[in-house]
């Protein structure tokens, strides 16, 4: 047999073969898409099952875990995948060509004679080692020749491929089919968006866009004033936004110009019409505009054409003022002679920016009914308008003021924002009290209105006093004991001479007077609503025997608690010192430390001039007066109003229009968003947890769904149900 | 009379003693100015209350500092002076606050003068603490709670002495919530008017210091 | 000849393993479907018990075809058993017609498939500004919930059959009480004419803050303080004391007051509040609940702490006979004292009550407390009012020519009067009584769907067994 003949028959056995090939290698791939689709769609039936058996509440479209749940059925899907091609790797495989001959064969009429088939085995490859007879090459070719002829063989490819592809493509395709027109079916019809934007700086992204209302399409344009520094934003459809006080809010639409209508909105549910803000610039080809500015309060624009209508709710976010905090100096203080330099330091911040910042300066002169007055700035600066933090300094010469004694300075920092109202406020720090003493004032006690008096000097203080017994605690088991006993002995000395002094303090405020006079002690027979008990002091009770109104004559003074609490600690670590034990001493000493500080920082009493002192005789002077009152009425409080009952109506009526009319276009819930949106504005200003729960509630209307777990919260935060006890005798409230 | 006469003070028998607390006057001390200017304001409006009224009122008046929650204690509460006035940081927080729960604070300016330190600066304090002054109505029941004041407050000598501003002013300036009085603001030199020992009422052919006594019983019961 | 042959040949234990796993699917599978089958049918078998039952008294029956089919049923079998299941409580002419049955001679036999289990609730307006309504319910162990007209206001699970109660500042109708076996729709009693309250005492911070705590809370409140011998201050109008005008009367201060009246009013039904000093008053001896004998003063402090009751004054209480303790300080709170101190007494006189309460000076919780005092300082005067106050009287109706049946108070027991007990003896309590009769009704069960549940579990299982079959090469 020529070898072209046998070259033929090979190379139509071997097409065969790759058809073949192709064929089973195509159905395991369509095997494999098959059960991928299979195990999503069980999946997703598995999943749809609550909503169909309605027995679990419906999950919201909006959920988070809608997500998780695809990753999971991608993945799951794809394992599916795996293991099908791996249990299908054996038809993966090439057909020998043996069986391609064998196929050849019977697709061709009659009884095959298998003579294809030897001639296979024998001369299928190349490099076979046995040629078959003449006889057996003929037959070969015959078959295949036959095979070829009519056609049978390409038509029996193809009928074995619809065979084998058949099954698995109907499956994906109807698998894909069902999916499809599922999700469509669970998801019902395209939900609209409405957001409300709450970022009013323009980096949120516009919503997207999809006409409600019957309006149309609307453009807002929000134009920040200018000395703010905000970049213009533009919003397609939203229904609430927030822009700063003082800016320009541009409504565009297409077709005939609403009706339009601008309110205020008062936390009272109250409307005022502000029509002046609004303006309507007449309608042209390309539409109709409105301009408004925002204000401190939030306002309500109703645009109303023919049966649609749409709200727009602009908040507006008020510029606050500048805090102002001054650094140096930190302490008012007074002065012997107007010599000196300050050093003046400050700093701002501002939500929008510094403008300007000085120093201001009042200073007064005079006595008695007559004093001056005049004003000084010092330190002015100028700032680029958009610094939210300021720094600044200054100095201040007492000598160029021209000062006297008497005089009194008052500095403060004073800042300004950016925004162009002449007569704004300004922000401004604390302020800080110079004076100049006068010279009969330098013999008095405690000029100074800073710290309290201090006690005299050349006393040691309780600090020196706690780091000697520190340190004699420390020596003492190296020292002899009568040795010990003497250092503590005289450290008990000098804590007792400033527990005296402490002393005085206490007792000379409670006078009123200065201890060189009187000396009052706590055993004196006056009541100072102080008791010594064994050597301490402690404030008398509240109880009925220590009545401050019985046989009291000096007034009470804000009593230094703390001075007190020094005291009896200096108290028992003198006596710890003098029994010679002194680390006893040491947290007593501690004590009165710390009680010493807290009443440095305490009080800033300052007893000047002192008062006469005029009791008045009450039993002497009791009703003889010439002249009688007269029986009058006293008008009645006004009752605080409690808005948290209406507000709740009105989110019951909300329910009872979003129950009537689930659509999520229909007219009902647009009423209802839009009493949501009013009463959310009008809840800004005094119930700041009820607006950001009906913004939760509005969301969950934009996207669809049951709404019902938001109304409740937000009910439940108006605060309207309380739990209460029983008992028997509780009548309408727990007692 | 001296601080160390002892002093029985009964309440005149008609309330049992240690019933019922007294009124306690109070001055308020504050930081930037001369609080103490007119330390005898408080025995006289005290001597008028117990000459007029029934009320029980300690016999002298306290003074506490306005940074501290001690003024919550008194609620009626009296400031005055010539220099200006800048309340700290604490100062004006404890003063807001005392306001919200329904103290009064009766200013008065002892200068007398619109254009003076005490009368801007204590104004604006005011204005950022507790709200914008607005003129008092003569017709508020301040004017009439116990007297009756017919044309408002009642003038006082020191109004056209010579120093200040020379002005009567017709009407008193308040802070007023839904109709109460939170804050009355006076220029009208209260402070000098009272400012006498009230021993000395008996040489006064009218006494000028029953409007007072209007604003403890306003105080004390409105 | 099959287009493929496995190019190897597994070993046998898998093969073995594989046909076990399959034949286990196979046999659950079936057992599956023969359960749902089983359950569809049980279900059906008790759909098919409830229409053969007998006649059934239900919402759906009025009056004229209750008539018919008693008549029919009389008629066609005259001899026989009327047998009916009472779904709900008849209405009056029902059970008149059904008692002239049983009167007539029939044997009547009936099932009682009404009862609510121990479901009992009230609603009440507590006398007060706005008129709060107060709800109470006597609820079984599980989930009770409160709706209205707006969606879920509470729900709350309780461990024991226990009494719930609420107070709802806004709610609107209908309201309802939901129990996992019960619904019970409540009725809102209507809004009545408002009270007002009088205070007593002497001009003091006291009685001012005490009046404006309670006019900022809505109360229109009375009364009069002398200030000086000829003049005196008068809140409202000066009408004598009616429990038709005021609700309260509240004491602050030891004062003089008119023991007659105040006696007359609290027997006819008004509350009386005392503070601490007004139980000084000598002549309330007789009306007051506890004595006071001594004061203790304050925790100092403690008025800014989130306690600021310890910080206050307080008198020291000694209830008297009849007197109940409604609120104590406990042990530590009281410096010192062991045992608890009364703070709240009550006391009933006639048909009022008097409470008196332990604290002096509670306007310093107002001006000196935390910043929450203002609203916790009226809050408490409006619990102590409501202690003290009788609930807002009901408005009452007067029908007009209506014929009342006899055994409208009571319609279970009337039932039972007119044709006896019910066949399976279940004892329930009667339903609330009153005008405005509750409906009970009873909600079907969450019936879990079993049937299609243990389908898709068949499904499934014959599901994996196929596939297995066909990975492994068979068909």
């Amino acid at each position: 047999m020529t070898t072209a003949l046998a070259n033929a028959t090979r190379a139509a056995l071997r097409d065969t073969q790759r058809a073949l090939t192709q064929q089973r290698r195509g159905r395991v791939l369509l095997l494999t898409a098959a059960a991928m689709l299979g195990a999503v769609l069980l999946l997703r039936l598995l999943l749809a099952l609550p909503l169909l058996a309605r027995t679990l509440p419906r999950p919201g479209a909006g959920d988070g875990s809608s997500t998780v749940v695809m990753l999971a059925v991608a993945a799951l899907s794809v394992l599916v995948a795996v293991a099908v091609l791996r249990a299908r790797r054996a038809e993966w495989a090439e057909p020998p060509l043996s069986r391609v001959a064998l196929w050849i064969e019977e697709q061709l009429e009659g009884t095959p004679t298998h003579a294809l088939v030897t001639w296979t085995e024998l001369a299928g490859d190349a490099s076979a080692s046995l040629a078959p007879n003449d006889l057996l090459n003929q037959a070969a070719s015959g078959i295949v020749a036959r095979a070829a002829d009519a056609g049978t063989l390409p038509r029996a490819l193809s009928r074995r491929r619809w065979t084998l592809w058949r099954g698995p493509l109907l499956f994906v395709a109807g698998a894909t089919v069902v999916l499809f027109t599922g999700e469509l079916w669970l998801r019902g019809a395209g939900a609209r968006t409405i957001r409300t934007v709450t970022g009013f700086d323009g980096r949120t992204p516009p919503a997207p866009a999809s006409p409600t209302g019957g309006l149309g399409r609307l453009r807002i344009r929000v134009e920040a004033p200018r000395y703010a520094g905000i970049p213009d934003s533009v919003f397609e459809d939203v229904s609430s936004l927030r822009a700063l006080s003082g800016s320009r809010v541009v409504v565009e639409g297409e077709g005939l110009g609403p009706d339009a209508t601008l309110a205020i909105v008062g936390t009272d549910s109250t409307r005022r019409a502000a029509p002046s803000e609004l303006s309507a610039e007449p309608v042209t080809a390309d539409g109709w505009r409105l301009r408004l500015v925002a204000q401190d309060v939030p306002l309500a624009l109703t645009m109303r054409r023919g049966e649609a209508s749409r709200l727009l709710i602009v908040e507006g976010v008020r510029d606050s003022l500048p805090r102002v905090s001054l650094e140096a100096p930190a302490r008012d203080s007074v002065f012997r002679e107007p010599r000196g330099v300050l050093a003046l330091e400050a700093r701002a911040t501002d939500d929008w920016g510094v403008a300007s910042a000085s120093f201001e300066l009042v200073v007064s002169s005079g006595e008695g009914e007559r004093f001056t007055v005049r004003t000084v700035h010092i330190g002015v600066r100028q700032l680029a308008p958009t610094a939210r933090r300021a720094n600044w300094r200054g100095t201040l010469d007492l000598a160029a003021l021209g000062l006297g004694p008497g005089d009194v300075v008052h500095l403060r920092a004073v800042a300004r924002d950016a925004h162009p109202l002449a007569t704004r406020e300004y922000g401004t720090s604390e302020t800080r009290a110079f004076r100049i003493a006068r010279p009969a004032e330098y013999d008095s006690v405690a000029v100074e209105p800073a710290p309290p008096p201090a006690v005299d000097s050349s006393l040691l203080s309780q600090r020196m006093l706690l780091m000697l017994t520190e340190r004699l605690d420390a020596r003492q088991k190296r020292m002899a004991r009568a040795e010990v006993l003497r250092e503590s002995l005289r450290l008990a000395r000098d804590q007792q001479k400033l527990r005296l002094a402490v002393g005085d303090v206490v007792f000379q405020r409670l006078s009123g007077e200065s201890s060189a006079e009187h000396a009052h002690y706590a055993g004196d027979g006056h009541d100072h609503g102080v008791d010594q008990q064994g050597g301490k002091l402690a404030m008398s009770t509240n109880s009925s025997t220590g009545m401050l109104e019985e046989g009291n004559d000096s007034p009470i003074v804000a009593i230094n608690k703390p001075l007190l609490e020094a005291y009896n600690a200096m108290w028992d670590a003198g006596r710890a010192l003098e029994q010679g034990d002194p680390h006893a001493a040491i947290p007593a000493m501690r004590r009165a430390l710390e009680a010493i500080e807290r009443s440095r920082a305490a009080t800033r009493l300052y007893l000047r001039g002192r008062p006469p002192q005029v009791i008045v005789d009450l039993a002497k002077v009791r009703l003889t007066g010439k002249d009688t009152g007269q029986t009058r009425p006293r008008s009645s409080r006004l009752a605080i109003p409690t808005v948290s009952a209406q507000r709740d109506a009105r989110l019951v009526a909300v329910a009872a229009q979003l129950a009537q009319d689930t659509s999520a276009a229909g007219n009902g819930a647009r009423m209802a968003r839009d009493t949501v949106l009013l009463l959310r504005a009008e809840a800004l200003a005094d119930d700041p947890a009820f607006a950001a729960a009906l913004g939760r509630l509005l969301d969950a209307m934009g996207a669809g769904g049951d709404v019902t777990n938001a109304l409740v919260a937000a009910r439940r935060v108006l605060g309207n149900v309380r739990r209460t006890e029983l008992t028997p005798w509780s009548n309408g409230g727990p007692p | 009379m001296t601080p160390h006469d002892h002093h029985n003070v009964a309440h005149g028998g008609i309330h049992p003693p240690g019933a019922q607390a007294p009124f306690v006057f109070a001055t308020a001390q504050y930081e930037s100015g001369d609080w103490d200017s007119a330390p005898l304001v408080p025995a006289n409006v005290i001597d008028s209350v117990a000459r007029y009224t029934a009320l029980p009122v300690r016999p002298q008046g306290v003074i506490v500092p306005l940074s501290s929650t001690a003024i919550m204690q008194y609620p009626l509460l009296y400031l005055t002076g010539h220099l200006p006035v800048r309340f700290t940081e604490r100062e004006a927080e404890t003063l807001r606050r005392y306001l919200a729960r329904g103290g009064l604070l009766f200013v008065d300016d002892h200068n007398h003068d619109v254009d003076g330190a005490f009368n801007k600066t204590a104004r604006e304090e005011i204005r950022r603490v507790a709200g914008p002054l607005v003129p008092l109505p003569n017709t508020h029941e301040l004017y009439r709670c116990f007297f009756v004041f017919e044309n408002g407050p009642p003038t006082t000598s020191h109004e056209m002495n010579g120093w200040g501003d020379n002005l009567v002013h017709e009407h008193l300036d308040a802070v007023l919530h839904e109709g109460r009085i939170r804050v009355l603001f006076s220029n009208k030199d209260y402070s000098s008017e009272w400012s006498f020992h009230p021993d000395n009422k008996r040489f006064l052919s009218v006494d000028n210091t029953k409007f007072g006594v209007n604003l403890v019983v306003y105080a004390l019961t409105r | 000849m099959p287009d493929h042959m496995p190019d190897h040949m597994p070993d046998r234990t898998r093969i073995r393993g594989r046909a076990v796993l399959e034949g286990l699917c196979r046999l659950g599978a079936v057992l599956a479907l023969a359960a749902a089958l089983w359950r569809l049918g049980r279900e059906q078998a008790a759909g098919r018990e409830q229409q053969a039952a007998p006649l059934v008294v239900s919402a759906a029956l009025t009056d004229s075809m209750l008539a018919a089919e008693l008549i029919r049923a009389r008629t066609a079998a005259p001899s026989d058993t009327v047998s009916l299941r009472i779904a709900q409580l008849p209405s009056p002419t029902q059970r008149a017609m059904l008692g002239t049955l049983a009167m007539s001679g029939a044997v009547l036999s009936w099932q009682d498939a009404s009862a609510s289990r121990g479901l009992a609730a009230q609603v009440l307006r507590a006398a007060g500004p706005g008129e709060p309504l107060h709800v109470r319910a006597a609820v079984p162990r599980g989930t009770a919930t409160l709706r209205d007209a707006g969606g879920l206001l509470d729900s709350l699970v309780v461990n024991r059959d226990s009494l719930v109660a609420w107070q709802l500042r806004a709610a609107s109708a209908p309201l309802r009480l939901e129990t996992a076996r019960a619904t019970m729709s409540l009725p809102m009693p209507p809004r009545s004419a408002p009270r007002m309250l009088r205070v007593m005492g002497e001009p003091g911070w006291e009685f001012k803050f005490t009046v404006a705590a309670l006019e900022e809370a809505g109360w229109r409140v009375d009364g009069a303080v002398r200030v000086s011998p000829t003049a005196r201050v008068t809140l409202g109008t000066a009408a004598p004391l009616d429990t038709s005008r005021h609700a309260v009367v509240i004491i602050t201060d030891s004062t003089e007051v008119d023991a007659a009246s105040l006696r007359r009013f609290v027997q006819d039904g008004g509350g009386l509040v005392l503070l601490g000093d007004a139980l000084r008053i000598p002549a309330l001896a007789a009306l007051r609940p506890a004595r006071a004998s001594e004061r203790h003063g304050g925790v100092a402090g403690g008025l800014e702490t989130d306690q600021p009751l310890t910080g206050l004054e307080r008198w020291e209480l000694t209830p008297l006979a009849g007197a109940q303790v409604l609120q104590e300080a406990s042990g530590d709170a009281a410096a010192g004292h062991a045992h608890a101190e009364p703070l709240l007494v009550a006391r009933r006189v006639g048909t009022g009550r008097v409470v008196a309460s332990a604290y002096r000076e509670l306007w310093r919780w107002r001006m000196e407390g935390p910043d929450n005092g203002l609203e916790a300082h009226r809050r408490w005067w409006q619990d102590v009012l409501a202690t003290a106050g009788a609930p807002a009287p009901a408005a009452v109706h007067a029908a007009a020519a209506r014929s009342v049946f006899a055994g409208d108070a009571a319609p279970y027991a009337d039932l039972v009067g007119r044709i006896g007990a019910p066949a399976d003896t279940v004892t329930v309590p009667t339903s609330p009584s009153g005008q405005t009769a509750a409906q009970v009704t009873r909600s079907t069960s969450a019936r879990t769907p079993w049937s299609a549940w243990l389908g898709v579990l068949a499904i499934v299982l014959l599901c994996v067994e196929w596939g297995s079959r066909r990975l492994r090469g068979l068909r």
